[in-house]
């Protein structure tokens, strides 16, 4: 809000006028002030649960991981376990530069 | 620019389904151990996987699927077969089923559907229903 607007509605309709519009324009900033907040709180818990998710898929990378090694297929066993450990540590880079 | 891994022995099916996937960057593969290496060097949109390799037969690249799926990361899965009978539980691995022989419209059908895949994979239940097409390649 421009001090130009407060004085034209002194102008205009005195301090009613420049209550109403005070009012008007800090109400504007307010919501947009919870928008913002609201927003940033949505995204952290977006990211939370994206992380989540590609944890979930790690787990699953392990469980395969197990599977080969009980079907002596040594070699896919070792590519799955290399893929989840990468994977975590891939989550958790990520997590410690979004915090920094 | 989107990208497709073929796998295939046959040079002639790897050329007809290159020759259909217009705007992707292709790369032909011809064993599943240069599948592998693939996989975990690049990253895909699309994978076409035959299911019967000079290195791997078919109960062999049923077996490697899970983790052909997870070092495949985002990438839709097409399977490639000659044999309706060879699929069985394996359609609920993959995102769509190419029978052998196909026409170009065959292989457009399977991409329709390996894009609709790649839609719902980025979305926020995307990697769980990766990981269990992944784990379903076992059933």
């Amino acid at each position: 809000m421009e001090p130009t607007q407060l004085y034209q509605a002194w102008e205009k309709g005195g301090w009613p006028l420049v209550f109403l519009v005070a009012a008007l324009a800090f109400g504007k900033w307010y919501c947009s002030l919870k928008l913002e907040q609201d927003k940033r709180f949505h995204d952290e818990r977006m990211k939370e649960q994206q992380a989540s998710q590609q944890m979930l898929g790690c787990l699953a990378d392990a469980i395969i991981a197990l599977v080969y090694k009980n079907i002596n297929n040594e070699d896919a066993a070792r590519v799955m376990a290399d893929l989840a450990s990468k994977r975590i540590e891939a989550i958790r880079t990520a997590e410690r530069v979004a915090s920094q | 620019m989107k990208s497709a891994l073929i796998i295939d022995d046959d040079e002639e099916t790897t050329a007809s389904v290159s020759t259909v996937l217009i705007g992707y960057a292709k790369k032909c593969v011809h064993s599943m151990k240069a599948a592998i290496k693939a996989l975990q060097d690049h990253e895909f949109d699309v994978v076409f996987l035959d299911l019967k390799l000079p290195d791997s037969t078919a109960e062999k690249t049923f077996e490697m699927m899970p983790m052909l799926r997870r070092l495949a990361g985002d990438a839709a899965f097409v399977l490639m077969t000659g044999h309706s009978s060879d699929i069985g539980n394996a359609k609920y691995a993959v995102d769509s089923v190419l029978k052998k022989p196909f026409h170009s419209g065959h292989i457009r059908e399977a991409l329709a559907n390996a894009q609709l895949a790649q839609t719902r994979y980025s979305d926020a239940t995307g990697e769980t229903e990766r990981m269990t097409r992944a784990l379903l390649a076992f059933v």
